[in-house]
Parts: C-alpha cells; structure tokens; sequence
C-alpha cells in the first residue's frame, strides 16, 4: 500500500476522534482553590502561583525552620559567639554609613562641649549680660547702654538645625584665624560664622563687620574645669 | 507564569477565545490527566501546565468548538501528565504504554480498526502516534512542536524520525501478511 500524507492525516484524524469522542461527557470536579485562582486570572488580577507543599515535606520544612530557630538561638547565647557576631553587624552598620555619608568622621570633633569660648574684646560700651552653657550650644549675650545686643555662640559641629537661612541673603566670605568664615545679614543686624575645626560659632548684633571680626577672633577657650561666668 | 502569559495575548478577543478554549476543555483535560496520575491536586496542576503550553502557541488553536483543537488538547494534556508522572517516579524517557492507565488504554483499545494504516497506527506506541498527529494534522513545525511537548527540538526530530519508522514497519508488516 503507498500511503500518501493525507491519507495518514485522514487515518490519525479518525483514530483521534474516535478516542477523544468516548471521553467527551466525562465530568471533573476542580477544587473551589483551582476555581477561585483560575478565575482571578482571567479577571486579570495578578495570582501567584499555587504553591502546593505535600503534607510531609510541610512537616519536614516546619522541622527544618524549627531547628534553625533552635541552632541560632542556642549559638547566640554564648558571649564567644555573639559579640565578634554583633562586631561584624556593627562593623558592616559604620561601613554602610561611610559608603552613604562619606568618611568624614573628625575624631577631634567632640559630642558635647568640652572647653567653653570667650571672647577677649568686645567693642567699647558692651558689658556683659548673660552667659548659658549648655552641653551642645554655649549662649553670650552683651548689651551697650541703648540696649543693643551683640550675641556670640559655640555650638558643636553636630549640632542639628544649625541652619543659616540662605534666601534674599548676601553673604561675604572673610576669615577667622585663618579659617574660612562668611558675613551675612540677620533681622538681628549683621551676622558671622565659622568653625574652628573643634566648635562651630555664629556672632550677629549691630555693628561693623570689622567689629564682628575682631570679637570673633578674640575668641579663647576657658579652662574645662573652669567656673560659669557670673556676669 | 500563566497570568503573565495571558497578558501577551494581544487582542481581547483572543483573551475571550482563551477563556472559551478553558473552560469547554477543562473537565475533558482533567479528566484525561486523573486516569494518568490518579491524584486530583496533580490533575489540576496538569491542566494548567497544558494550557501555558497551548498559550505559548496559541496561533495554532483554531476553532474552538472543533475535533482538531480538541484532539490537540487532549494529546498535550497527555503528554504533562505523563511528564509530571515520570518526574514524580524520577524515571526518564518512558511513555504511556508503559505504564496501566486503566482509562485510557480501556479506550485506546476498544476503537475498532479501519484500515491496514488505522491498525498500523493502533500498533504504534502512543508516543509515536501523538507526534505523528501533530506533525501532520495539526501541522505544527520542529519549535512549535518542542514547545508543545516540553522537550528539545532535536528531541523532537528524533522521536519523529522513530516514528516514522515505527509506523513504516508496522506498515509492512501487515502488507506482508
């Protein structure tokens, strides 16, 4: 017999149909899981896909779960065990935070002040008024007989909201001791700031800004241990 | 994975053609899958896997209501319940005869012969006659065909090669006798 291509089309055709006919009112019942996650999907909702974990590998994965629970909790009460393990996790911390900040971590710069600024000239007229230590920002205030104020602070260079408000401001840079300082004006008169590595400072009142560089550069530390002015 | 490839359908109208195709076809497919495997869960999970193979090639669906889809169906559902069987039982490479499934090979043999080829084709393995449909009835090429059936393209030449081989033989015989 030669047999052609569409007599094995004919012959696979009527073999097929005839299976397939004989399971054709065959029933199945889905699980309402299958449903639910079926119809979902053609609702177009996202579904993730069905996870189906056998009985006993369910039991098994619990166990595993438990014994890690078990090991880390065990392991971790040992001190040999934990602390070069909470090294590590600190170290990783301060590595992440030179990755994001930069490494420019100054170890002289300290937390809360240590030594407390001066200044050793002040214009002619302006005494002193008060004085407020306090362990991040340092407060002088001076007072000429009209009642104007000049105020000088010391703060620590981490000292949050140190902020110079920079809008319709003109600003002048000069120098401190030969540390980088910028003049700027302030509703309190005219103002200057620098740092001197250690401490931040800021002076503002109303006077001259070569008046304000003179009080500013008069600033000495007291002695650490030394007694709060008594103005 | 099914849901990502029902969003590579194009139009709605083959999105609606999907839906249709599913659920005329499922309970049969089901059905199909259960004589394999004998576990409903699994069953299920044969259907879907049959229909992200038929998603993957969906041009080749034609009408929906239509002896050739539903025999298209049938075999692939076939063949991943037969996957999922051998992967269960970690054995490879082996096929439906191998194997009782009480329902379908109860069908397969009560279809009376017709010809010398019918009897030819009853005579070949399942696996054997399912390529041998698709390749010539459904007229899928190499890929479409790998993709239906979850195996290799050489894997595909193959298995078409012993096919024809296998039918060819059978073909002679019964000439001979």
């Amino acid at each position: 017999m030669k047999m052609t291509d569409k007599m094995l089309i004919d012959a696979l055709n009527r073999r097929y149909d005839k299976e397939c006919a004989q399971y054709a009112e065959q029933t199945f019942d889905f699980s309402p899981e299958f449903e639910r996650c079926m119809e979902q999907m053609f609702d177009g909702q996202f579904v993730l896909p069905r996870v189906r974990v056998r009985p006993h590998w369910r039991k098994m994965l619990l166990a595993a779960a438990l014994a890690v629970a078990v090991i880390f909790a065990a392991i971790f009460t040992v001190s040999g065990i934990r602390k070069p393990f909470v090294h590590f996790v600190t170290e990783i911390y301060d590595q992440c935070l030179i990755m994001i900040y930069g490494d420019e971590k100054n170890e002289n710069v300290p937390e809360a002040i240590e030594s407390y600024a001066y200044p050793a000239w002040v214009p002619q007229g302006y005494l002193p008024e008060t004085d407020t230590r306090g362990s991040n920002l340092h407060t002088l205030t001076f007072t000429d007989a009209e009642e104007n104020v000049i105020c000088f602070k010391q703060y620590t260079i981490d000292l949050p909201n140190r902020l110079i408000k920079s809008e319709g401001t003109e600003f002048a840079e000069a120098q401190v001791n030969e540390k980088p300082a910028i003049l700027y004006d302030t509703g309190r008169g005219r103002a200057v700031a620098w740092n001197d590595g250690i401490y931040g400072y800021e002076i503002y009142g109303f006077i001259e800004d070569a008046d304000l560089l003179h009080i500013a550069e008069s600033a000495e530390y007291s002695a650490p241990d030394s007694e709060q002015t008594d103005f | 994975m099914l849901f990502l490839l029902l969003a590579t359908l194009e139009s709605s109208e083959e999105r609606r053609k999907f839906e249709q195709l599913y659920y005329q076809y499922r309970s049969l497919m089901a059905y199909i899958a259960m004589g394999i495997l004998h576990d409903s869960q699994l069953a299920e999970d044969a259907v879907q896997d049959a229909f992200l193979r038929i998603l993957k090639n969906f041009c080749k669906v034609g009408e929906i209501d239509c002896h050739q889809t539903r025999n298209l169906l049938v075999i692939i559902v076939k063949n991943v319940s037969i996957d999922i069987y051998n992967q269960r039982r970690k054995v490879s490479e082996v096929y439906a005869d191998d194997y009782t499934f009480d329902r379908i090979t109860a069908v397969s043999e009560s279809i009376e012969p017709e010809s010398d080829l019918s009897l030819a084709l009853d005579a070949i393995s399942p696996q054997n006659r399912d390529i041998l449909y698709l390749c010539y009835a459904e007229k899928c090429s190499v890929k479409e065909l790998a993709a239906l059936l979850g195996i290799s393209e050489s894997a595909v030449k193959k298995r078409l090669e012993r096919a024809r081989k296998a039918l060819g033989s059978q073909l002679e015989q019964e000439g001979g006798q």
